[in-house]
């Protein structure tokens, strides 16, 4: 603490004890202090006394604990929801994945095979088979055109692809239909 | 069992707090509002402030210093709702006091009268030295203490106790003159 509050500290804390007493030892100034301080004090009583007594009882019984089951059971619920959408998004992708691999081209190889003399349809011809194994042979070495050349061909690739299994789903698509009118037609 | 015990713990700590500190904190509550009915709440808030803060007090003898820096904030925090702190005057601290309810009309005379004596002390003081005799009175802060309940220096906290001092002193000499 500053040693010039340490007087004032002193003086105060002097003037200030607890107590209704007035010490014979006190200066001048911490005596006028302490006066001032004991009126306050019977000031503060009285008027506590004229307030009336304090209630016989305050409503002072802690609020009860939360009821955790209430939280377990949300817990439980979103977790629940949470796989059952895990589930659900991990199931959609394995069936997309199978629908991938089996379907496009095998599809479009069957429904060709079996529909060419009534809708021939001309197949892309696509470089891909060399594109691919051009993409492997892609080096740091390479000049910016071959690089160049290299990646427009490999998204050839993928959008003759993407044609491909739109080909072949539109195929089984053609074929159900056929299925379907022959149904209708009676010829089944 | 241990936490039966530690629930029965508690449990006593709080009634020792209202009975020990119960006065101390209405006190303090009614001097700074003058509404008894009001302070009778605020001390029920203030011990529930304590009970809710328990875990983090620690039990080192000023549990008084404890709920009087309680009492002092619930209370900053009521006159907060009508105006800011910092511009806090004596009109938001003075609530006038109702007439007392004793059928004895000489008990209330002598009330009133007692009420109105303590309203002309303490309109001496601004808000903060109020503060800061009352903390010293009602809870036997140390001047640190209630420098940092108020959140000023310790000089400050002197000085404002210094200063209250000097005006009740003057106004105790006023008095006797008449």
């Amino acid at each position: 603490m500053n040693d010039e509050l340490n007087p004032l500290h002193d003086m105060l804390r002097r003037a200030t004890a607890a107590g209704d007493d007035l010490p014979a030892d006190l200066d001048a100034e911490t005596a006028g202090l302490r006066e001032g301080w004991l009126a306050l004090g019977k000031l503060l009583d009285d008027a506590e006394s004229a307030a009336g007594p304090a209630p016989e009882s305050w409503k002072l019984s802690p609020p009860a604990a939360p009821r955790r089951w209430r939280v377990w059971v949300g817990v439980a619920l979103a977790a629940s929801l949470l796989i059952a959408v895990g589930a659900t998004v991990a199931s959609r992708m394995l069936n997309s994945a199978n629908d991938r691999q089996v379907g496009p081209q095998s599809l479009a190889h069957e429904n060709s095979a079996n529909s060419s003399a009534k809708q021939p349809e001309a197949q892309p011809q696509s470089p891909a088979p060399q594109v691919v194994a051009n993409s492997d042979t892609l080096n740091w070495s390479d000049s910016l055109d071959d690089e160049i050349s290299i990646v427009a061909q490999a998204a050839v690739t993928v959008r003759y692809d993407s044609d491909l299994n739109l080909h072949g789903l539109s195929a089984v698509e053609r074929d159900m239909d056929q299925l379907e009118t022959e149904m209708n037609s009676g010829k089944l | 069992m241990e936490p039966t015990g530690r629930k029965t713990g508690e449990s006593e700590r709080l009634t020792a707090w209202v009975r020990d500190h119960g006065r101390a904190v209405r006190g303090y509550l009614l001097a700074m509002l003058r509404r008894p009915e009001l302070a009778d709440d605020l001390a029920q808030e203030v011990f529930y402030r304590a009970w809710r803060g328990r875990d983090g007090y620690r039990e080192q003898g000023h549990a008084r210093a404890y709920l009087l820096r309680i009492a002092d904030r619930v209370v900053c925090d009521r006159v907060g709702r009508k105006r800011q702190e910092a511009t806090l005057g004596d009109d938001v601290w003075e609530v006038p006091e109702p007439a007392g309810g004793n059928a004895d009309p000489a008990a209330n005379a002598a009330g009133a009268e007692a009420i109105h004596r303590l309203d002309a002390a303490l309109a001496q003081l601004t808000p903060t030295r109020k503060r800061v005799l009352l903390l010293r009175y009602y809870g036997q802060l140390s001047f640190q203490e209630i420098a940092d309940a108020i959140g000023c220096p310790l000089s400050t906290s002197l000085s404002h106790c210094h200063r209250g001092l000097q005006a009740l002193r003057q106004q105790l000499a006023e008095e006797n003159k008449q």
